[in-house]
């Protein structure tokens, strides 16, 4: 204990130095978990465009597929590359796993993170895949834009 | 800060401990310093239209449906060149944006930021049409749809998006983002047109 032993008659004060140390350390190992903490989902590098019309998050997790898709059209799910074909499966593989709403569609909701220089025509064919798959839910992720 | 022990019985080590909580400080200093905040993402809904049994939604059937046509497209014959400008300023445009992201100092990254600025303005814009009028600007196009939205005021007006498959979506963001300030949330994107 780093308590000096013999308080000094003097004026000066003694700073109990514990405390102070255990929170140091409290805000020491929360800096380090939130560096840690990028959800896999987001973690590809993507400007998105700036809106300022646009919703925050509703979905719940588990109706979420967020694809990401960079400046050369390819598709990302989840940090990993995926071509045409492999994402028509996993799309399948999704709208299959969820019981559809009253109306017969899916009630999985797909966020596409395009990037500013993405062409539009990846973008569209995921759109061709989900209306395949039955999954009608579609929003476009993009950055806030206060004007 | 060591006490000299009196005698052999005492062996209190005291531990000097400042030395210890200025790494500490260091340490915290450094993680907050290297802190990234990750960016709020939002979301713009998008629809795609259904397709039911007879082709058509069913609206009530008093409601006029307007359907109203942007398309975003590179015209080759009014300039041949376009898709070559296009690739040629998308690539330097993305390279100067990946320096400014991985710029050393503040100093780099601050004039990298703003030449990867001036390189997307130079990405050449698609030629958009509103109902097959070519319209000239995104000023232009908000005032298009605010006669739209004067002329529709009972009338469902569904906007169609389309635009060719090279156009970064950046434009079409933009534009969606124009009909949405503009009060038109049925926006729908085009399926892809058989060539």
């Amino acid at each position: 204990m780093p308590k000096v032993r013999e308080p000094e008659s003097g004026d000066e004060a003694h700073v109990d130095m514990t405390p102070m140390i255990d929170v140091t350390f409290l805000l020491i190992i929360f800096f380090v978990t939130i560096q840690q903490l990028t959800v896999l989902e987001v973690a590809t590098q993507v400007t998105l465009p700036e809106a300022s019309m646009a919703n925050p998050e509703t979905a719940e997790d588990r109706d979420r597929l967020i694809i990401s898709v960079d400046e050369n059209g390819r598709f990302y799910v989840a940090n990993e590359p995926l071509d045409l074909e492999a994402l028509g499966k996993r799309l399948e593989r999704e709208a299959k796993a969820g019981k559809p709403d009253e109306e017969g569609y899916s009630t999985r909701t797909v966020f596409i993170r395009a990037d500013i220089t993405a062409p539009y025509g990846a973008v569209q064919d995921i759109m061709a895949a989900c209306r395949k798959n039955n999954i009608f839910r579609l929003a476009f992720r993009v950055r806030e834009w206060k004007k | 800060m060591k006490r000299a022990s009196a005698g052999q019985q005492e062996q209190n080590t005291e531990l000097n401990i400042t030395p210890m909580i200025d790494c500490v400080f260091l340490l915290l200093i450094f993680f907050v310093v290297t802190m990234k905040y990750p960016q709020i993402e939002r979301n713009m809904p998008a629809n795609l239209p259904k397709a039911t049994a007879e082709g058509q939604e069913e609206q009530e059937p008093e409601k006029e449906v307007i359907r109203y046509y942007i398309r975003l497209v590179y015209d080759e014959s009014r300039d041949p060149n376009v898709r070559r400008r296009l690739r040629s300023a998308v690539s330097a445009f993305k390279q100067a944006d990946y320096q400014a992201a991985n710029a050393s100092t503040v100093g780099e990254r601050e004039g990298q930021r703003e030449l990867a600025e001036d390189l997307k303005q130079r990405i050449p814009r698609p030629e958009m049409l509103a109902q097959g009028a070519r319209v000239r600007s995104y000023g232009a196009l908000d005032g298009q749809l605010m006669l739209l939205e004067r002329s529709a005021e009972d009338a469902d007006v569904q906007i169609i998006l389309d635009a060719d498959r090279e156009v970064p979506f950046m434009f079409v963001a933009r534009v969606q983002e124009i009909c949405l300030r503009r009060g038109f949330n049925k926006i729908s994107f085009a399926e892809k047109r058989k060539k």
